[in-house]
């Protein structure tokens, strides 16, 4: 009879030990299991044209900017700022690969708006003393932090602005 | 003592089985209900069409760009399940002639290469779709 009941003990103790295994090992990989589950199979089965919100990316997302600026220096700095920003946040999350941070719209600026790589650098040096954000090749720090790939060099009113980290040459490129 | 130990372990995996089966399950069907009964706005799919109309003459790269962009966010937030995903309508004030994009192109997300095919993309033109499909993994420039 004791006998028995040792072995219902040791019976209980090592199922409870492997639902508690087996549940830790649910938990740790829960978000890994519902997308598989439930992303991968379920809306594969039964597709929808909804794309439920947890089966979205919980990375940071691309944000698309509209920029309103009163002055020629004014629009610099917004999109000075943004730069800085991808920048930070690409590190910050440790991008491995290359992520557009903003599409910037340059919606309501002066009519003669005309940014150049030079006037970016210019900020970087006057309002950051070159310490974030170098750019060597206009005077600007020891490193080329920024690719400028602008059509005709010069971003306009209207234009649409690209800014993309690029993980493999851990740099910012702007691309219109 | 061997027999003990063998029971042991059946026990365990046997445990741990269910254990994982029954909570898969349950989280499945707790999927299944918040979206079923959560509150879905009118519009649908993971991304609006996007419909650029550009005053100025754009670049290679800012197509290129796009393109990539469309991929990326597709295979992100699992829209592939739709078999291909319409990211941009491009229109622009000039033709795109001053454009000289690659046949094809590939490149690499998350493990995948992605091709961009813009073999269909007609530079006389001033509009385009741009267009992932998912089952090829392959970016389309349609007009």
């Amino acid at each position: 009879m004791k006998g028995i009941a040792v072995e219902t003990t040791w019976f209980f103790i090592i199922i409870l030990i492997s639902i508690v295994v087996g549940l830790s090992i649910i938990l740790a990989l829960r978000e890994r299991i519902s997308q598989f589950f439930y992303c991968n199979l379920y809306l594969k089965i039964f597709p929808t044209q909804q794309i439920p919100e947890f089966c979205k990316s919980n990375q940071p997302k691309t944000e698309r900017i509209k920029i309103f600026a009163n002055n020629h220096l004014e629009a610099i700095s917004k999109f000075a700022e943004y730069i800085l920003d991808c920048w930070k946040l690409t590190e910050k999350y440790k991008v491995k690969e290359d992520y557009m941070c903003y599409e910037l719209e340059f919606f309501s600026v002066p009519d003669d708006l005309a940014i150049s790589v030079e006037d970016l650098s210019k900020y970087f040096k006057n309002y950051y003393n070159c310490q974030e954000i170098q750019m060597k090749s206009y005077n600007c720090g020891y490193r080329d932090d920024i690719i400028w790939n602008v059509k005709n060099d010069i971003i306009l009113k209207g234009s649409i602005v690209l800014i993309v980290y690029r993980a493999e040459e851990d740099k910012i490129e702007i691309i219109s | 003592m061997k027999g003990i130990a063998i029971n042991i372990v059946f026990l365990f995996i046997m445990g741990l089985i269910a254990t994982i089966i029954v909570a898969s399950i349950y989280l499945a069907i707790k999927n299944f209900v918040i979206d079923y009964f959560s509150e879905k706005p009118q519009t649908k799919k993971f991304k609006e069409l996007e419909v650029k109309y550009l005053e100025y003459q754009i670049s290679e790269s800012f197509l290129m760009e796009l393109g990539k962009q469309c991929a990326r966010e597709s295979i992100d937030n699992y829209a592939c399940l739709n078999g291909y995903v319409v990211c941009y309508y491009i229109y622009s004030k000039h033709s795109f002639q001053n454009l000289a994009i690659p046949y094809v192109d590939e490149f690499s997300y998350k493990n995948k290469t992605i091709l961009i095919d813009t073999r269909n993309f007609d530079n006389n033109k001033n509009n385009t779709l741009i267009v992932f499909d998912c089952n090829q993994k392959t970016v389309y420039f349609l007009n």
